[in-house]
């Protein structure tokens, strides 16, 4: 790995990423666990910049960082009438929980480990909207067909469930 | 040697803005006091108080940074540049003319909306953080309007795209022969009134209704704190009149004098337009600012989309023309409708 502009801001990048994700499933404090995944999608935002990829980066951060960020705040402020202040987040399913992480875990080290990555000689070159659009809409527009209906489906559901409240 | 060129440029674009945010705010205090019929500042600097906003400045600059005892300290000293480092991140995408840009991205109308979405979260960290029921009401209205609007404006700056094909702010002012606002008349009307109502000033002021919620999210602010939020409402004010400018009126095109001087020009007109707006209309309600989002401003955007695609695709040869008098006709038959029933 030589060490030039885009692999220094990786791994700032990353290690951004990597303690962010550290401090959300450590804090005490739901809303820092909110504020601090806004940094962590930020980064990841970077990770796409550095990969030439601009729009999903655009994309990423007003979803992610804009969008969805905002969406967990109002959730969290409405169930809770004291958001922000120290909670217990443990529960009874300690066990089940490192279960479950220990099987993905194994499954994740037996699949990556020995896997020897392939790299292209191939240049990158800047993703430009006009191409995305291209392969979105000629390759890829079953998978993207498939994701507005799971879209649709999930905006019904939401519409039912809340008439259903209001009687 | 490149580096310092970027950051030589960045610290110049930073002070030109800062410039014209100062000149704007002596602007606003002086056309908002002709409109209401007195003088406005007339005493510092000797000429109309022409040095009225450097004194603002210095007042702020001396002020004390208070914290509330019983905030969230870390967030609540973070959340003013979360809102106010992104709103100078999108200056850089603006081009003056077709060659004087400090990025030229390929998405750039995109990126500018992409990096408005930081705009939110800061907000409701500041208001969250403070611990005062005021300005976490004030958060939630402004999240709430800005997320609302932020559909109807996405939504028209993609009808401007599909005209030009691309989403880079020099093509599509080199592709406007026309201004794009006599072909999309819908959809500028409704970027316009989505861009008012995105930067939170009255007639769309809910966020921070003085008589309601005391200052909304900045309340417990004070200092260069509050300065930073001041000012990055600014900065959002120019971007947003940029983008009105690049989009719909032309951007940096025009007859005889240079493109940047027409470019600002534009911007300068309708930071006055909405200026006068801001002062002429009163507050609207809650409600009726959510009605206007979703129920007229997001279908207008919607239908603005349908007739551009169709007929671009159905009449390729004429399609601006065609275009244009279809808006106009809808424009006008929903003005006449409007006359009728409100009588």
């Amino acid at each position: 790995m030589t060490v030039n502009g885009p692999t220094i801001a990786f791994l700032i990048l990353a290690s951004l990423i990597l303690s962010a994700a550290v401090y959300i499933v450590t804090t005490r404090n739901i809303m820092h666990a909110v504020f601090v995944h806004l940094l962590a999608l930020s980064s990841v935002s970077g990770i796409y910049i550095l990969l030439y990829a601009q729009f999903i980066a655009a994309m990423q951060v007003l979803i992610y960082a804009g969008a969805v960020t905002t969406m967990v705040l109002f959730a969290l402020m409405l169930v809770k009438p004291k958001a922000g202040m120290e909670i217990a987040l443990d529960n009874q399913q300690k066990g089940m929980a490192f279960a479950t992480a220990g099987v993905f875990l194994s499954v994740l080290l037996v699949v990556l480990v020995p896997k020897v990555w392939a790299t292209s000689q191939e240049k990158l070159t800047p993703l430009t909207v006009a191409k995305f659009g291209k392969i979105l809409f000629t390759k890829y527009v079953l998978p993207f067909e498939m994701i507005s209906v799971l879209l649709l489906v999930a905006l019904i559901g939401v519409l039912v469930l809340a008439s259903k409240e209001e009687e | 040697m490149g580096l310092l060129i970027g950051i030589g440029l960045a610290l110049l674009v930073i002070v030109l803005v800062l410039t014209h945010i100062i000149v704007f705010i002596w602007c606003e205090l002086k056309i908002f006091a002709h409109i209401m019929d007195r003088y406005g500042p007339i005493e510092t600097g000797k000429f109309h108080g022409v040095l009225q906003p450097f004194a603002d400045v210095l007042k702020l600059m001396n002020k004390e940074d208070t914290v509330p005892g019983a905030s969230d300290r870390l967030i609540f000293k973070v959340a003013p540049f979360v809102v106010f480092v992104p709103a100078f991140m999108a200056i850089g995408a603006i081009p003056l003319s077709a060659t004087l840009v400090v990025i030229n991205l390929d998405i750039g109308a995109f990126y500018i909306i992409a990096l408005s979405a930081f705009t939110f979260v800061g907000m409701i960290m500041a208001g969250w953080s403070s611990f005062n029921k005021y300005s976490l009401l004030g958060a939630f209205r402004a999240a709430g309007q800005l997320l609302s609007y932020e559909l109807p404006f996405g939504l028209t700056i993609a009808g401007v795209a599909m005209m030009a094909s691309s989403l880079n702010l020099i093509t599509i002012v080199n592709k406007q022969v026309v201004p794009n606002a006599f072909i999309q008349p819908i959809g500028f009307l409704v970027f316009v009134i989505a861009a008012e109502a995105e930067l939170s000033r009255s007639p769309f002021d809910i966020p921070h209704a003085e008589s309601e919620i005391i200052a909304g999210y900045h309340i417990e602010y004070s200092g260069m704190r509050w300065a930073l939020f001041y000012l990055a409402e600014y900065v959002s004010l120019i971007i947003l009149c940029s983008m009105t400018a690049l989009l719909f009126l032309g951007g940096f095109k025009g007859p005889i004098l240079p493109p940047p001087v027409w470019f600002l020009l534009k911007v300068y007109v309708l930071f006055f337009i909405l200026a006068w707006i801001r002062i002429t209309f009163p507050r609207v309600r809650p409600d009726q600012l959510m009605d206007l989002g979703w129920k007229v401003l997001l279908p207008a955007s919607l239908l603005n989309i349908v007739l551009t695609a169709s007929i671009i695709i159905l009449l390729p040869d004429i399609w601006p023309v065609a275009l244009a008098v279809t808006e106009f006709t809808i424009v006008i038959a929903t003005l006449i409708y409007l006359g009728r029933t409100r009588r």
